[in-house]
């Protein structure tokens, strides 16, 4: 039995059997051998890249008549699979750790992938595909007819991957996977963003979780902690199947009341909204209850196609439009970091500091008109509001706004319809604009505080850093008091405030966050049930009070444990899930 | 076992990679004798090994240590260097 923690990016609990994806679609269904056949597992090695050379030298011939250089990779690639150091190396990795030819070839070839890597060398990047080839070439040779086809699992699997990508996941039969597991990705990675569309449990950042999994482990995948647990015993088995089956009871139940609206018991009504990247998401959202599309991450857009322009913008917001059905789409301009950038991106020292977000898109003015055209046209189609990302002073604003103007002249002079009056609001995400915010309120329709860059940014702390994870504290009194001063200024000056981030994720901040006099909150769509009946369950005098008596506090520490008191003695089931 | 060696220079713009490496290695393996290449100031590798040579990270300009062990370890040291000296016959 084995606990590992990473960072939950999708709720639920499953308890299933491992698939661990490597290098590609290949499975690799044992990691060990029992010590009697190492020898004839090193036997195997050997075979298998006899047949592969086999298999490349007919290859070899047959093209060599007619595509040359195709004949001349093979012949590389034949080099590569005969290689007399990787002959000595996977023999020795079998032998050294009884690991299956499979995984020592695995391991060896990765290591050399990551030492050319490191060379960094233009000339050599042919040379790691190459090398990936010839793995899998191998690979493929000695697992032989062990390959199981993704796509026609027999028994439901939970994936255990380094990585997934997402030509690995369109191979996946969703009918089968039951959970993800990762040893990198972040909130919005490609296993995350699967994982809440297919409404599955997802863990990611868990180091390395797919080379210590054995294809068929047992594993425990618990979505609301962060936990992964590797062969369990029979006591936390009981105690997940429990759990699981009370959470998917209060889900059911929480679902068939998602449609009600969030309401404090004193009539004070709160709306919450979704948070998506895909308009595959939207289905769910409206489902679960959405009052609407409080953020919508458009970064995907342009990480797909780096050079999308407002057409493709266009036509995902379109269809997302299409599938609200009248509900209002708050769409984000490209929030781009040093740290999501592709290949071309800046190589800063500082990206979450650097030129990221609304600073990157005022430097490259051409992909951000392109959205901005985008978003006043789809302004025709529906009830479509802009926000800009992380401004932090009032001269980026005003350049933004200039921008947006620009545009709209624009599409005036070219008689394209669009939306006059659209709604523009802007992000707090960084301290120096809530601190400026009735400067801010004069020119915006709303403000939108999104909580995990403001905490960042408050607490000087990357929660990514592992080092000083510890320090992220979301009731941090500073980020408190920045959120409760901007919900009073936006009331004084009669501008809406929201809030989107997982700070409204968690079940126990919600009363304080009422309580501060958040009305608008946006959450991830398999959340909304859950915080709609939360909300439903408060009054709003008392809330008030209590988030006074936080205000008052001066650790993070002391205002979490009253919460969770109060969490505890007023919507007890909720907070048992967790 | 007579061993012998030789220092030279990459004047191969593109350094002992890639395909450079290929030749290099097809051409140590015609040979008995073992060989080991270094690189001045980093480390020492099979020389009939592609992977090996290609991740030694050998660059224009680098200089690498040859050196053949066996009973025709001459004959393969004068061909390596040769096929050095000729920038690998400009692949």
């Amino acid at each position: 039995m084995e606990i590992r923690h990473g960072i939950p990016v999708s709720p639920g609990i499953v308890i299933s059997e491992a698939l661990v994806l490597d290098s590609e679609e290949l499975r690799i269904p044992q990691r060990f051998v029992e010590d009697q056949y190492i020898d004839s597992e090193i036997d195997r090695f050997k075979q298998a890249v006899d047949d592969s050379n086999k298999v490349l030298d007919l290859e070899i011939k047959r093209l060599g008549e007619e595509i040359e250089i195709h004949a001349r990779i093979l012949s590389v690639h034949r080099d590569l699979a005969s290689d007399p150091v990787l002959h000595k190396e996977i023999e020795q990795s079998i032998r050294d750790n009884s690991f299956t030819a499979e995984h020592a070839l695995s391991r060896v070839m990765n290591r050399y992938v990551r030492k050319l890597q490191d060379l960094n060398s233009p000339i050599l990047s042919e040379r790691i595909h190459d090398l990936q080839d010839v793995e899998k070439l191998l690979l493929s040779t000695l697992l032989g007819k062990r390959i199981e086809g993704l796509s026609n699992l027999q028994d439901e699997v939970v994936v255990i991957a380094h990585n997934l990508t997402p030509a690995q996941t369109a191979k996946l039969d969703p009918k089968m996977v039951k959970g993800f597991a990762t040893d990198v990705g972040g909130k919005t990675s490609h296993t995350a963003i699967m994982g809440r569309a297919l409404g599955i449990p997802a863990v990611v950042g868990l180091d390395d979780i797919s080379t210590s999994v054995v294809g068929g482990d047992q594993i425990i995948i618990d979505g609301y902690r962060g936990a992964v647990i590797i062969n369990p015993d029979e006591g936390q088995i009981a105690e997940y199947r429990a759990r699981a089956l009370k959470s998917e009871k209060l889900s059911r139940r929480l679902k068939s009341q998602a449609k009600l609206p969030a309401e404090t018991i004193d009539g004070h009504r709160v709306e919450v909204h979704a948070n998506i990247e895909l308009p595959s998401e939207v289905e769910s959202a409206v489902e679960c209850g959405a009052a609407g599309i409080g953020l919508y991450r458009t970064e995907f857009i342009h990480l797909q196609a780096p050079s999308s322009g407002e057409e493709v913008h266009f036509e995902n917001y379109r269809s997302v439009l299409e599938s609200l059905g009248g509900l209002p789409l708050t769409i984000r301009t490209l929030d781009l970091g040093g740290d999501k950038l592709p290949e071309g991106g800046l190589e800063e020292e500082n990206p979450f500091l650097g030129c990221r977000s609304i600073r990157w898109c005022l430097a490259n003015p051409g992909p951000f008109r392109a959205q901005i055209r985008a978003i006043l046209r789809a302004g025709e189609l529906g009830p479509v509001r802009l926000m800009l990302p992380m401004i932090t002073s009032i001269s980026e604003l005003d350049l933004s706004l200039q921008i947006i103007d620009e545009v709209a002249d624009e599409l005036r002079r070219e008689e394209i319809p669009f939306d006059e009056n659209i709604p523009i609001g802007v992000m707090v995400e960084v301290p120096s604009l809530a601190l400026i915010a009735s400067h801010v309120a004069g020119r915006v329709s709303y403000l939108s505080v999104g909580t995990n860059d403001l905490v960042q940014y408050t607490l000087a702390v990357d929660r990514g850093n592992e080092h000083v994870a510890s320090l992220y504290d979301p009731m941090h009194p500073a980020v408190l008091y920045l959120i409760s001063q901007l919900v009073r200024t936006g009331q004084e000056h009669g501008v809406r405030v929201s809030l989107c981030g997982e700070m409204a994720s968690e079940s126990i901040y919600l009363p304080l966050l009422v309580g501060l006099g958040l009305r608008e909150i946006s959450v991830s769509p398999q959340l909304i049930p859950e915080v709609k009946q939360v909300i439903r369950s408060l009054i709003d005098y008392e809330v008030r009070e209590l988030s006074a008596r936080c205000l008052q506090m001066s650790d993070g520490e002391q205002i979490t444990r009253e919460l969770h008191r109060w969490a505890v003695d007023h919507f007890p089931e909720v907070v048992d899930r967790f | 076992m007579s061993s012998v060696s030789e220092t030279l220079k990459i004047t191969h713009s593109s350094g002992l990679h890639a395909r450079a490496s290929t030749e290099f290695v097809r051409l140590a393996q015609r040979f008995s004798a073992s060989v080991s290449v270094s690189r001045i100031g980093g480390s020492t590798v099979d020389g009939k090994s592609t992977i090996a040579v290609m991740t030694l990270g050998a660059q224009l300009g680098d200089d690498i240590m040859i050196e053949t062990t066996g009973p025709d370890a001459e004959d393969a040291l004068a061909a390596l260097t040769e096929l050095v000296r000729l920038d690998f016959h400009g692949v």
